[in-house]
């Protein structure tokens, strides 16, 4: 059974992002209208409420990414305005929000510049850094998984991938460039792989202190439009989804520990066709029928997301004999939801436990003798 | 709800995916997960493009709303009313995986059945949560939320507990005692538990016509019903209140023919083939009395002769006043076939439901009783994963099924070891998505976490992953948390856990209450970093705002460099202001700088400290050697380019106050201890 | 062998699934002796006793008002509903029934609730919220009541960036409410007067985590380093209300003090770790005895029985619940002459760690629960527990 609520972003234009915290009780979006927005889950009211917005590029936001709270309340942006940034929500009663309101006391970030109709705001994030290394579109940002650190990777419309690291996780204002990588190839990705017309992936490597191209996959020919790994969930090998014409999940196994120490170890020398990892192609799904543009893991890495031109969301789940398929259908019912304020639930499958079913009830165990319905007898 | 695609022994395709429509304008779609079972769709455009770049104005979509679709699923179970069920359960699975644990003395089928009777008792128990919550002020005030009792979700409970039951009988109780044994009276009884309709057809007809029953219109019925049940004395009962009981003789033939039907029962040791014998004995002599025409006087009683004798199409016509295929087919097998195997249901079965009108007509619930008689357990969970909600019913009827007999999971498995590995698989796959569900709910996610200790291969890979991502809302949960993650040596989330909330509290500005978390972890960087923190508070300030956690510190203190200065330094004051013991401070003041213990940038401040002993009149607090040395920090610390500008100036101003004070106590320590080595000498 | 003659009646107990996770118990203060219920006259049917629970951690935190009836075998029959008698857990006994009357929200976790007086209650929350709840008979001859907020105090302990501390603790003296903040600071309310009479900022630099009247103006608070420390609510100023500080010896959470009933200097105090710490505030700050329990599980909450101190009992966040019976070690003073051990008559069993070791008798009182038992009190022969398992679990006969 699915459960739908809506909620009115207030954005002024086309949202690009929308990206939950560690916890999922936060939620930022990101918009054409430059600017992002915070919200909050309200346990009372059961409700989200805006805590923040403001004006946080000169462009486009393309994407919103929450760092781990380990290290604070953060999140990192990126935009058409060439640049990257990461905002810090500020404790302290230097906001008061009646309205004329003091000024903040960062003189980079503008947080009076809320737009109007927001529910009053009652955060403030300042902006820590900002990143102006790319001399064009950045176009994706996002976090090392934590256990690497403070670390932000970013990648370009020319192609340029670059890492960043805080040097002092306590001080955000200061952080170095670590590593630029040049891919030639437009990007817009993540993690440690860009794209293009082929995917690469980098692994870093400690002796050289670089990040090395160790593997190009061969099997991906057509434009990438995104792809994750999976979350590390203790399985032997990394699973990678891959989106362009359509759905692709490669695995990724390390190769046998032996073989490798017999290998040359100096991994920069090892020729292309020597690999460090078994690449295999778990399964390629059209469903969408059409070119797949985003793709995105549940944090148990047991469901996959992706969006497709066909305007559909489609959900993706790996049995227990570890065949991939869909498992779930999302689509827009075409209808502009501002006006209509019914955010309920719709259901095209089994309605289970809300089922009607007739018959075999035991109250009334007489009727028509066929009619031991279990659900309403639509899936059959 | 995903569905997990359980391809059954059939190898049957997956189930296609369900369509959902949300409220969505129907262009692209963007995604973003949630905690859980829950994501949210927001309309996009594919690929981005940057309206702002030309005009700046908002491009075409100004004006219209930008909507975020919250959708989230698997939530039936959530409803409070199910809060009863979900904890009863989970204290029988416990109980179950205790009982079963290595080391524990086997457990027979006895354990299992009264198991599974627990499972059944507490679906009943829901069920009647959910009848009487209208009714019931008690029930209606524990869960409070005033909804209408759910007559459909009570409906499905029912069902469940239906399905429980008939795999219990089957499965459970038969199977591992005799695979070839007679099941028949165990269906029968099955039946009869779940179809009370011979029951209320019988009231109705007492009620309504206590003079003349036969009158009434369901008399007949009730009696068949009966028969097929194989309830031979409510039978006889009924049978003896018509009217013409004891005046005809074929009432009286009838009613002997009943009492004397054998009915088999594993309490009077009777063989199979014994049995079989004195059955077909009996159905010779019913149909001797038909044939000499005893109920030729009346049409009912014949016709329930015919129904006694196994006449195919006396049972054939029956089907008409039965509800089910399964009702009409133990009924029909209670005359037919009474020593019917396990192996011969599919069989049975299937004739049932070609005669109720084929598998096109059927339902779940008959997919699923018959792949129960068919002993396909595989195909029973794979129907009903598909079937419901959420994983709450397969999961633990697969859990229960798995440890009593794991080879039952395929139909003929050909090797039992791959079949009971693939049972083993399932289960541990339907445990992580219930226990998973349960994580994602605000309360019951310790319960969740409960299940995933259950599952060998993954379940503590599942459990850190979802734990770590509990909201810590108060400092109770946190605690909780963390025992939880301490018992299962799951240590990076106590880290985690109180780098989070040292974080929060640093926020607050509450530093000692950060440092108490970091000193809970052990957390060497995040330690040094608060001790800093301090350090810079005392210098801004002149006091300490932890002085409670810093003097009761013990052997934590080493945990951190820094930490250990400060409590030095702590102790430094202790020992001027409280025990007024200067020597001591002032030797302590020495070593925490000369030592390096102390941070560069506190120098300054313990230079200044030190000026009171330098400049003490009466006696000589420091050495030569240490004013020495002590002078030489200052003549470091001066040329110290990167010291705070706060230091800076106040080393400038207090640097000639300090070298004038170290210098005098310099000579008044040198010509003291020229004195005592002069008195030394002498003697 | 004390114990066995005394426990004619045997242990019994009646449970119920509350579905709620259950952070606090609370049994009403009886004015007659409890004594009249434990032995009473069989034909005088069941008489109900009340206790208070407070749930946690969920979208919607209540108060509820339970009312018990427990009985002897004979005099039974008149219960309504008969519990169903079952395999399942938890075991519902035929001759005990526990039934809910009355419930309140309230905002955020419950975190302690103390009864004022017979139909009286102070609750405090995690979202700082101190109410006095006031038990009243809804209707007349219905048996049943209803829970109404008598008065509140909001964000007693302050907050920060709108949203406020918790309370980690409460206690009462006579009509003042006290609790201690998870910012380290005391709130002293006056059940008259709307506004708090006293609050001291940082009594503590981290969470105090449990609070306890010693007399009126003296408060005991417990922290998470293993402290605690005595207040003094009349002093002018925060440093000079902080008086001795009593340290455990390791820095481990102190989760729960309690006082002895006719003794007030001598408190006891579970640990993190498993163990028991008794505490002569009279003496030298540090445990005078510790003893070591739960297989290392945090101890959830711990008290002295009231009417009979020997006795104290203690639930764990492994689920378990101890009795700890000093009947034994508080007897044999005697063998010894009296006349040459002045003072030993008065002094308390649970300081004599010779006793201790030898004569305390343990026992569980319930098989170990799956989940964390968060707390239990008890009244004459009965202890009531609840905690995580949303089970609410009430023992007859635990101490005769």
């Amino acid at each position: 059974m699915y459960h739908c609520e809506t909620l009115e972003s207030h954005h002024k234009d086309l949202v690009h992002d929308v990206s939950f915290n560690w916890y999922g009780n936060r939620l930022a979006t990101c918009s054409s209208d430059q600017s992002v927005k915070i919200w909050e889950w309200n346990t009372d009211q059961q409700s989200w409420d805006c805590s923040a917005s403001w004006k946080a590029h000169s462009g486009s936001v393309w994407k919103v990414n929450w760092a781990h709270p380990e290290f604070g309340n953060l999140i990192a942006t990126c935009s058409f305005d060439r640049t990257a940034a990461v905002w810090e929500e500020m404790p302290g009663d230097s906001f008061l929000l009646s309205g004329t309101g003091a000024p903040p006391p960062s003189s980079h970030g503008n947080p009076n510049l809320r737009t109007e109709g927001d529910a009053p705001a009652q955060s403030h994030w300042v902006k820590k850094v900002t990143m102006v290394d790319s001399r064009t579109s950045v176009t994706d940002v996002k976090f090392a998984p934590k256990i690497l650190g403070l670390i932000l990777a970013t990648c370009s419309a020319d192609g340029t991938l670059r890492i960043y690291e805080a040097s002092d996780v306590m001080n955000l204002t200061n952080w170095t460039l670590q590593h630029e990588i040049h891919t030639k190839l437009p990007s817009s990705s993540d993690d440690a792989t860009t794209k293009g017309g082929k995917v690469f992936i980098y692994e870093y490597h400690e002796p050289s202190r670089r990040w090395e191209n160790i593997e190009t996959l061969t099997s991906v020919s057509d434009p990438v439009h995104d792809m994750a790994f999976s979350p590390n969930v203790g399985r032997s090998f990394s699973i990678l989804g891959i989106t362009s014409k359509e759905l692709k999940i490669v695995t990724l196994k390390p190769k046998n520990r032996d073989a490798l120490l017999s290998d040359n170890p100096n991994i920069s020398e090892r020729t292309p066709f020597e690999s460090k990892y078994e690449v295999k192609l778990a399964g390629s799904f059209n469903d969408h029928k059409s070119t797949v543009w985003r793709i995105c893991w549940n944090f148990t890495a047991t469901i996959l997301a992706t969006s497709g031109d066909d305007g559909n969301v489609r959900l993706w789940k790996c049995n227990y004999k570890d065949n991939w398929h869909c498992v779930a259908t999302l689509k827009g019912d075409g209808q502009s939801a501002s006006i209509r304020n019914h955010p309920n639930m719709t259901l095209l499958k089994d309605q289970s436990f809300n089922n009607s079913g007739m018959g075999l009830n035991k109250a009334n165990a007489n009727t028509n003798a066929n009619a031991s319905s279990f659900t309403s007898g639509m899936w059959k | 709800m995903i569905l997990p695609s359980v391809s059954g022994g059939g190898g049957s395709a997956p189930p296609p995916p369900t369509q959902v429509t949300v409220p969505q304008s129907g262009g692209a779609l963007g995604v973003a997960w949630q905690r859980g079972n829950a994501l949210t769709l927001f309309p996009t455009r594919f690929p981005p493009l940057d309206r702002s770049a030309g005009g700046g104005a908002a491009g075409s979509s100004g004006g219209q709303t930008q909507p975020l679709t919250l959708v989230s699923w698997e939530r039936s179970l959530f409803e409070p009313v199910f809060r009863k069920l979900i904890n009863e359960s989970a204290q029988i699975f416990i109980q179950l995986q205790r009982g079963v644990a290595p080391g524990c003395r086997d457990v027979g089928r006895d354990f299992y059945l009264q198991i599974s009777r627990q499972y059944r008792s507490v679906i009943r128990d829901c069920q009647e949560l959910l009848d009487g919550a209208g009714a019931d002020p008690n029930t209606m005030a524990v869960d409070g939320t005033g909804d209408t009792p759910s007559v459909a979700q009570s409906e499905l409970l029912y069902k469940l507990e239906l399905i429980w039951n008939l795999v219990e009988v089957l499965v459970i109780e038969t199977r591992p005692v005799s695979k070839n044994g007679i099941i028949l009276p165990q269906l029968v009884q099955w039946c009869c538990l779940h179809f009370p309709e011979a029951d209320q057809k019988a009231r109705h007809v007492l009620t309504e016509n206590p003079e003349q029953p036969e009158m009434h219109a369901h008399f007949w019925d009730a009696l068949l019903l009966f028969l097929i049940q194989g309830r031979t004395e409510q039978a006889q009962k009924l049978l003896r209140l018509h009217s013409d009981f004891g005046n005809t003789e074929a009432f009286g033939s009838l009613d002997e023919l009943i009492r004397k039907m054998p009915r088999y029962s594993p309490q009077l040791m009777m063989s199979s083939v014994d049995f079989d014998f004195r059955f077909k004995h009996w159905q010779k002599e019913v149909r001797s009395r038909l044939d000499e025409g005893d109920f030729a006087s009346s049409h009912e009683l014949h016709r329930l002769a015919l129904v006694l004798s196994g006449s195919e199409e006396a049972l054939s016509e029956m089907a008409d006043k039965c509800e089910t295929w399964y009702q009409w087919m133990i009924g029909k097998l209670l005359f037919t076939q009474p020593d019917v195997k396990s192996y011969d249901l599919s069989y049975h079965a299937q004739q049932a439901i070609n005669k109720f009108g084929g598998l096109s007509g059927m339902t779940s619930l008959d997919s699923i009783l018959l792949a129960v008689m068919e002993s396909d357990i595989a195909q029973v969970i794979n129907e009903l994963s598909s079937t419901l909600d959420n994983h709450w019913f397969p999961a633990h009827l697969l859990d229960l099924l798995y440890h009593t007999d794991p080879s039952a999971f395929e139909t003929n498995p050909e090797d039992a070891i791959a079949a009971a590995n693939a049972c083993g698989s399932l289960r541990e796959y339907l445990i992580l998505e219930y226990g998973t569900c349960l994580m994602s709910h605000r309360s019951l996610w310790q319960v969740g976490a409960l299940y995933m200790d259950h599952c060998p291969t993954q379940g503590k890979y599942r459990l850190e992953l979802l734990l770590e991502r509990i909201p810590l809302d108060t400092e109770t949960k946190a605690n909780k948390i963390m025992a939880m993650a301490n018992e299962r040596g799951m240590y990076s989330i106590v880290g985690s856990t109180c780098r989070v909330m040292g974080m929060q509290a640093l926020r607050e500005k509450r530093i000692g209450s950060a440092m108490a978390w970091a000193l809970r972890s052990q957390d060497a960087q995040f330690t040094t970093f608060l001790a800093d923190q301090l350090l810079l508070q005392y210098c801004e300030e002149g006091s300490f705002t932890s002085a409670d956690l810093l003097d009761h510190l013990g052997s934590s203190m080493v945990l951190s460099d820094r930490l250990t200065f400060l409590a030095k330094y702590r102790e430094f004051h202790r020992l001027c202001s409280e025990e007024q013991d200067f020597k001591a401070a002032a030797s302590l003041l020495h070593s925490l700088m000369w030592s390096r213990m102390a941070p560069k940038y506190f120098w300054v401040t313990l230079l200044i400290d030190a000026l009171p002993f330098v400049s003490c009149q009466d006696e000589v607090l420091l050495s030569s050697e240490q004013t020495y040395e002590l002078l030489h920090c200052l003549q470091e610390i001066s040329k110290d380019e990167s010291l705070p500008k706060k230091q800076k100036l106040l080393l400038e101003e207090h640097e000639p106050q300090i070298r004038l004070e170290l210098s005098r106590n310099l000579a008044i320590a040198l010509m003291e201890e020229g004195d005592e080595q002069a008195i030394t000498l002498a003697r | 062998m004390m114990m066995d003659s005394s426990r004619a009646g045997g242990l019994t107990s009646c449970g119920q699934y509350v579905s709620r996770k259950i952070n606090v118990v609370r049994w009403q203060p009886v004015t007659h002796p409890w004594a009249q219920l434990a032995h009473g006259d069989p034909d005088r049917g069941p008489s109900a006793k009340h206790f208070v629970s407070g749930s946690w951690d969920d979208d919607r935190n209540q108060l509820q008002w339970w009312d018990f009836r427990g009985s002897q075998p004979s005099a039974m029959d008149d219960s309504e509903d008969p519990p169903r008698s079952r395999s399942a857990h938890p075991p519902q006994s035929a001759h005990h029934s526990l039934q809910l009357a009355a419930q309140l929200d309230v905002c955020g976790d419950v975190q302690g609730i103390q009864f004022l007086s017979d139909d009286t209650l102070a609750a405090a929350t995690s979202q700082g919220q101190v109410q006095v709840v006031q038990a009243k008979a809804s209707n007349a001859g219905s048996g049943r009541v209803a829970l109404e907020s008598a008065r509140h105090w909001s964000t007693v302990h302050g907050q920060r960036f709108g949203s406020p501390y918790g309370c980690m603790g409460l206690a009462v003296f006579e009509g003042l409410i006290a609790t201690g903040g998870q910012n380290g600071s005391v709130a002293v309310l006056d059940v008259k007067s709307s506004t708090p009479v006293g609050k001291l900022d940082g009594v503590d630099s981290s969470s105090l985590t449990d609070i306890l009247f010693i007399k009126q103006n003296s408060l005991l608070v417990s922290n998470v380093r293993g402290q605690m420390r005595l207040v003094d609510t009349r002093a002018p100023d925060i440093k000079s209300a902080v008086g001795t500080t009593y340290v455990f010896g390791e820095p481990i959470r102190i989760n729960s003090i309690a006082q002895h009933a006719s003794q007030p200097h001598i408190v006891c105090s579970g640990m993190e770790n498993g163990s028991i710490a008794f505490w002569d505030l009279r003496g030298q700050p540090h445990p005078i005895t510790i003893l070591k329990g739960h297989e290392n599980s945090s101890i959830s909450e711990v008290i002295f029985h009231p009417q009979q101190p020997e006795h104290v009992l203690s639930c764990s966040q492994n689920g378990e619940v101890w009795h700890w019976n000093g009947t034994a070690a508080s007897r044999p003073v005697l063998t010894q002459g009296t006349a040459n051990n002045p003072g030993m008559d008065n002094k308390c069993l649970w300081f004599n760690n010779d006793a201790l070791k030898h004569r305390v008798n343990t026992e569980a009182l319930m098989q170990s629960q799956h989940l964390p038992i968060n707390s239990l009190d008890a009244s004459g022969p009965y202890v009531v527990v609840g905690g995580d398992s949303e089970a609410i679990y009430v023992m007859s006969n635990v101490i005769m």
